[in-house]
């Protein structure tokens, strides 16, 4: 997976198409809530159930491919933020090469809900380099069940991206992918030992507490958590405290949902050393972005923690490394 | 868009240093300063966003002239260090991270992890010596990202600021991109005339005094004391990972990137257990079992017993040290989860028995000989 050539425009024409056939991009979504929740099913595309790993691969045309996750709370606490994702993230893509930010972006979309009361508690598309991941981003359904308890199941997405992904950048390149996670919520403390076997099929060896399975994802990712203020627990300080807690500073405050790709995009910039916090912040001005916005994201960008980011060599080369 | 403008920008933009940015100041060194502010002054009239009136030219202008005060402050810090206008070294590495550039030098040292290469940077108007160290195998990275995370936990952690002088100082973690690879690297603060209990073994190879040995470990579990009070196991305390100041009775444990952060509760193993360094761990925890903060305190009993003389495997000790001594080594030696738990009570213990051993405690000056 993750071939394909990416043209800017190949979005557009495939929503005018879908727009002359007169489908919305919420197709599937839409679709799933007109029938009864006893017969809501996560898309066959989505399907963690037994799908083995999803791969993010070097090929000719993406030489040097870096692997980017974005996943995102459907629960209803979100309220209509997901229908604004679904409908922004698309741009992802594009921004990050139009900018330069990353080489060859190859980008996951998933979905978050709640193992222990959903229908449909994970869904998690291919790494795709081209508008497949758009149809992907567009089959995600948004249940926005939850349980009311201000915990959902990121836990088991954060397992499914450490166990069930192989991606080349860290593979051959020693260089981690990204995982940016969007909600309001907590996670459960630990990936239940039984209580995924519908889902992912399979039970881990046992319990593991949340903290260790993000320890062993953040050594191929980079894990960040987005919170969303317009959300029900948007400016709930529980809730940014336990993030915190496990991620430290790479924890952002997100004003205007509208603004997810701005801020997804300069901040993998930033990481990746391909621009410093004036670019970064020049470019967000350049998007328009409002001043609020402006100011979160830049106060975020500059707590992106340092050992992470790439040093710039100016001149010479160190040796004894091979 | 005025043109002027756009060239100061885009030479601030490509700017390596603050000698392009200012050129060469040709004064007294008393006057550099005087004359680096009238080179400052003339930009300056051209970057600031005042003088524009499109939005275009004032955000170019606002971005041209917040790089221009960062350009500002590199060159006064250059002057002031007598650096300014001093030619590069072309066998140096220059590194930029976020938070400032680094000279590198080439010849390095290779350890079993890290290579470790000699570095400088300019700040606070002087040159500050210090170690970069990359890790060899990206394979690795992990560990160095443990390093940083625990350095950086405990020196923001509780008690740091009266137990900082235990830990290397940690000035800054990036990754280094070279060699086809992405690796883990840090710069450490150099220190100069320590040792590590390697080379005191080596300088006293029958053993060490009894009272000299009382020092260290007292230290060494002052140091364990602050670090387990922050939830964080060393995890690799080996002769080669603790550092002794022989005159002023400094210790340091160095090399943490076998720490793990709260390791009763997060369930983490300890990494990395070279084959060769098993027989100083806690049986169980090679095996693979969870570590607790005893793995510590075991570990630095068994450098103790080795530095006196003794055989750490064997739990043998040479005559000349006093009994009570050897059955209180005995007694930490123990299985992982019966080995003292607890470095502060320990300490406590430890000084007891010191008391009841020698009484008042004296000064005992030590030296490499």
């Amino acid at each position: 997976m993750g071939s394909g050539r990416w043209s800017t425009n190949v979005y557009d024409e495939h929503n005018h198409f879908k727009a002359a056939a007169g489908k919305s991009i919420f197709d599937y979504s839409d679709g799933m809530h007109k029938s009864g929740r006893s017969t809501w099913h996560v898309h066959k595309s989505l399907d963690p159930k037994g799908c083995g790993v999803r791969e993010s691969r070097d090929n000719d045309e993406h030489p040097e491919s870096t692997a980017i996750a974005v996943m995102f709370d459907v629960t209803g606490s979100m309220g209509s933020i997901p229908v604004t994702l679904q409908k922004k993230l698309p741009e992802l893509l594009g921004l990050l090469l139009r900018k330069g930010y990353v080489a060859d972006p190859q980008i996951l979309f998933g979905a978050i809900g709640d193992a222990t009361c959903d229908r449909v508690p994970l869904q998690v598309g291919q790494f795709e380099s081209d508008n497949r991941m758009d149809e992907n981003l567009e089959n995600i359904f948004l249940e926005g069940g939850g349980g009311g308890q201000q915990t959902e199941s990121y836990e088991l997405a954060m397992y499914f991206l450490a166990r069930h992904t192989d991606i080349d950048c860290w593979n051959k390149r020693g260089h981690k992918g990204y995982l940016f996670m969007i909600g309001d919520e907590m996670a459960y403390p630990s990936v239940k030992r039984h209580g995924f076997r519908d889902i992912i099929e399979e039970g881990a060896e046992r319990d593991i507490p949340t903290a260790e399975i993000i320890r062993e994802l953040q050594q191929r990712y980079h894990v960040f958590y987005i919170l969303p203020q317009t959300a029900s627990n948007g400016r709930d300080a529980k809730i940014l405290g336990f993030w915190r807690k496990l991620l430290g500073q790479n924890v952002l405050e997100l004003e205007d949902p509208e603004a997810v790709c701005e801020t997804i995009a300069p901040t993998i910039g930033m990481m990746e050393g391909t621009i410093d916090l004036y670019a970064g912040t020049d470019d967000l001005r350049e998007f328009g972005t409002a001043d609020s916005t402006l100011k979160v994201v830049t106060t975020a960008l500059e707590n992106i923690p340092v050992n992470m980011t790439k040093a710039k060599t100016l001149s010479g080369f160190l040796p004894g490394l091979r | 868009m005025n043109q002027e403008l756009e060239i100061i920008a885009n030479r601030l933009m490509q700017a390596s240093t603050p000698e392009e940015v200012f050129g060469e100041i040709k004064a007294r060194y008393d006057e550099m300063l005087f004359v680096l502010q009238k080179n400052y002054r003339a930009i300056a009239k051209i970057a600031h966003p005042d003088m524009y009136h499109t939005k275009q030219e004032q955000l170019l202008a606002q971005t041209t002239f917040t790089l221009l005060t960062d350009w500002l402050g590199k060159a006064r810090e250059k002057i002031k260090a007598g650096e300014y206008g001093k030619r590069v070294d072309s066998s140096k590495t220059i590194l930029r991270t976020r938070k400032r550039e680094y000279s590198v030098e080439g010849s390095y040292v290779q350890e079993r992890i890290f290579n470790l290469y000699p570095c400088s940077f300019i700040e606070d108007g002087r040159v500050h010596q210090s170690v970069l160290k990359i890790i060899r195998e990206w394979h690795d990275n992990n560990l160095a990202e443990n390093e940083t995370r625990a350095l950086r936990t405990l020196s923001r952690g509780r008690d740091a600021e009266q137990f900082s002088p235990y830990i290397p100082n940690l000035i800054d973690a990036f990754v280094y991109e070279g060699a086809g690879a992405d690796r883990q690297a840090i710069v450490l603060e150099k220190y100069d005339g320590w040792y590590s209990l390697e080379d005191v073994y080596k300088a006293y190879p029958a053993g060490i005094d009894p009272k000299d040995m009382a020092w260290m470990w007292r230290r060494l579990l002052v140091a364990l004391g602050f670090s387990h009070a922050n939830k964080i196991l060393h995890g690799a305390v080996l002769p080669r990972n603790v550092w002794i100041l022989p005159q002023e009775h400094g210790l340091m444990l160095v090399n943490w990137y076998s720490a793990v952060f709260d390791p009763l509760t997060i369930g983490q193993r300890i990494q990395a257990i070279a084959s060769d360094d098993a027989g100083w761990y806690p049986q169980e925890v090679v095996r693979g079992e969870i570590p607790s903060f005893g793995t510590d305190i075991h570990m630095s009993a068994k450098c103790m017993v080795w530095l006196l003389g003794g055989d750490p495997q064997r739990k043998v000790l040479p005559e000349s040290v006093p009994t009570p001594l050897k059955a209180f080594l005995k007694g930490c030696i123990l299985p992982d989860r019966r080995a003292p738990q607890n470095a502060w009570n320990l300490k406590e213990e430890f000084d007891e028995l010191l008391g009841r051993l020698w009484g008042k405690r004296k000064f005992h000056p030590f030296s490499m000989k």
